[in-house]
């Protein structure tokens, strides 16, 4: 399972964002969630980001603890507290920035789907946020890029927020 | 002949070897595998030796596998023991103990060795401290706790961090360098000033730039270090890092092609078939400059390993080439390097943007090359090095947010803006 993120469908409303900081550590500190939203772009688009579990992890290969790994049961790759020293070797691996040194813990975080219930799903209104198995996954993600490649000129803001609201309606 | 299992050597038990051993089995053959390693214990993280000198890690969590781990991979281990020899036409290697072992494939992953100090009394030169192995920090860690005063030679990333575990109220540590600014193999001279003064401020550590060691004698209980130009200093331990040479001595150079390191092709070939190099001793293209070079880093090798091991293995994988990267944290300023950062001679062509914010000790700087990034130092701030690396790596001129990224901190999402509009653009035209 993986956790789909949608970009077209987020409002940039963040409560994903504190809702994770909130459920992991007690405090909304925005800077200790394990989701972050970015907000910018020409068109004030919001990026949703967050592990996409990938299939050949490079946090978890270049971990030179071993706290970082894959979970044979779940196929999650998630970091062992106990054993990450902070090295922050994962965070220079990680291509999109998910795994984040939490300061105040003194160790790296990452996404590890809140133990197969992820709490930023049951946040996340507009449905910007699923947890799927990974096949149906990879499939709409490649889909998506073959849209997008097809209609570089992507759908206004305006546009998105209607095809939302259609969505929740329906 | 047919039928019989192939027969895969591993020189070395560390990361580009295990990382090999587990892509060999990934293919799920039926190969049998030996791993040789002159050490007794099993693979550990020598990245951790550093954090066990802080205390920060127990001894028992440096080691990456127990005897289970092999007997899972189905692996026969030669600990112990050292390649003397390597006969690439017979596809035949000698061990120290005389042992003979005939492969269909080897993998040369021994890694490299801290670079000795010569001209010593043999006494003085038995004396003094490297830091590498586990043996190594074990004998650190014993000498530190009686030292009042250290001489750490060098100020490179393993000379820094042993400093800094070293240091403590009552134990002085004096660096001696013979560049003048600290991490000159890892950072620009400007940022290494800042990551010098945070040193100095936080540890109380002593510089002594642009010295060389002339001599050691031993004097009373301790060192007497000589600096050229007559300054002296009394030292009760003395630490060498002076950088690495890599373990190739069983290597006959007339057979299989070396420079500083074993050279490599993209599938980790060395110039003799089946006979493959990974990790520190192996000198490769570096994927940002196009050099071959020795890249020595903890991913590189792993990915070095896992690419080797599955060719060894039978398949056909490339190696898109190493990248430049250390990330360290020093009295808890965090300090990343990626790719070429004008740092020794390779500042030539080079241009640079910087943006800092000195009141939050975060510094950033990204190099260029006819426009397109090269190479990128963060201090303070490292939680974008990923992002910021990826970009780098993919970097098309235009493609990456320059002033955005010297500006603070940049979430992955406006590289992957860029560039999934730029691969749009591409694949529309």
């Amino acid at each position: 399972m993986v956790l789909l993120l949608d970009e077209e469908a987020c409002t940039g409303c963040m409560l994903c964002v504190l809702g994770c900081a909130i459920a992991r550590t007690g405090e909304a500190d925005a800077g200790r969630s394990r989701i972050r939203v970015y907000a910018g772009g020409e068109e004030g688009r919001f990026v949703p980001l967050t592990c996409q579990q990938c299939e050949e992890a490079f946090c978890a290969e270049a971990c030179p603890t071993k706290a970082c790994h894959r979970e044979d049961e779940t196929g999650i790759v998630v970091i062992d507290e106990e054993r990450c020293i902070g090295c922050r070797t994962c965070i220079v691996a990680c291509p999109f920035g998910a795994p984040s040194f939490d300061e105040v813990a003194g160790v790296t975080v990452k996404c590890d789907c809140c133990d197969g219930d992820p709490q930023c799903v049951k946040l996340c209104e507009p449905g910007a946020i699923s947890f799927v198995a990974v096949d149906e996954s990879s499939l709409r993600k490649r889909r998506d890029v073959a849209l997008r490649r097809l209609q570089p000129a992507a759908r206004t803001r305006a546009e998105r927020i209607r095809a939302q609201e259609a969505r929740c309606r329906a | 002949m047919t039928g019989r299992r192939r027969r895969l050597v591993i020189l070395g038990n560390s990361a580009a070897a295990l990382s090999a051993i587990r892509a060999i089995r990934s293919r799920g053959g039926d190969e049998q595998v030996t791993v040789v390693s002159r050490e007794e214990c099993h693979a550990y993280s020598p990245v951790l030796t550093t954090y066990y000198l802080r205390g920060v890690v127990p001894e028992r969590r440096l080691f990456l596998c127990d005897a289970g781990s092999y007997r899972d991979l189905a692996v026969e281990c030669r600990f112990g023991r050292t390649a003397v020899e390597l006969d690439a036409a017979r596809q035949r290697l000698l061990l120290d103990d005389g042992t003979r072992l005939d492969y269909d494939a080897l993998l040369i992953a021994t890694g490299a060795a801290p670079t000795r100090l010569g001209g010593l009394d043999d006494e003085v030169a038995g004396g003094l401290c490297y830091l590498r192995t586990i043996e190594d920090a074990r004998r650190i860690r014993r000498l530190a706790q009686r030292a009042r005063h250290v001489a750490v030679l060098g100020a490179g990333l393993v000379s820094l961090q042993t400093a800094a575990a070293i240091a403590r109220p009552g134990v002085h540590v004096t660096c001696v360098v013979g560049s003048r600014q600290v991490l000159s193999q890892n950072l620009d001279a400007e940022c290494a000033a800042i990551v010098r003064d945070h040193v100095v401020r936080e540890g109380g550590i002593e510089f002594l730039f642009g010295r060389s060691v002339a001599m050691i004698d031993h004097e009373a209980e301790g060192y007497r270090v000589e600096l050229a130009g007559g300054e002296e200093l009394s030292a009760d331990m003395v630490v060498v890092g002076k950088g690495v040479t890599p373990n190739m001595a069983f290597v006959d150079p007339g057979q299989i092609a070396v420079e500083r390191g074993v050279l490599v092709d993209d599938r980790l070939r060395t110039a003799v078939p089946d006979v493959y190099a990974a990790g520190d001793v192996a000198q490769g293209r570096n994927r940002i400059s196009g050099a071959v070079e020795v890249v020595a880093n903890w991913i590189d090798a792993c990915e070095q390993g896992r690419v080797a091991g599955l060719n060894m293995a039978g398949a056909d994988v490339t190696f898109p080439g190493s990248v430049p990267e250390n990330v360290t944290t020093l009295f808890g300023l965090p300090v990343a390097s990626i790719g070429s950062v004008g740092a020794g001679d390779a500042g030539a062509g080079l241009t640079s943007v910087t943006g800092s914010c000195p009141e939050r000790t975060t510094y950033r700087r990204l190099f260029l090359k006819r426009g397109v990034p090269v190479g990128a130092i963060l201090v303070g701030d490292v939680g974008d090095a990923g992002v910021v690396r990826a970009a780098i790596v993919r970097a098309e001129a235009g493609a990456v947010p320059v002033d955005r990224i010297v500006r603070g901190p940049i979430e992955a999402g406006a590289v992957l803006r860029s560039c999934v509009s730029t691969s749009a653009s591409t694949a529309v035209t």
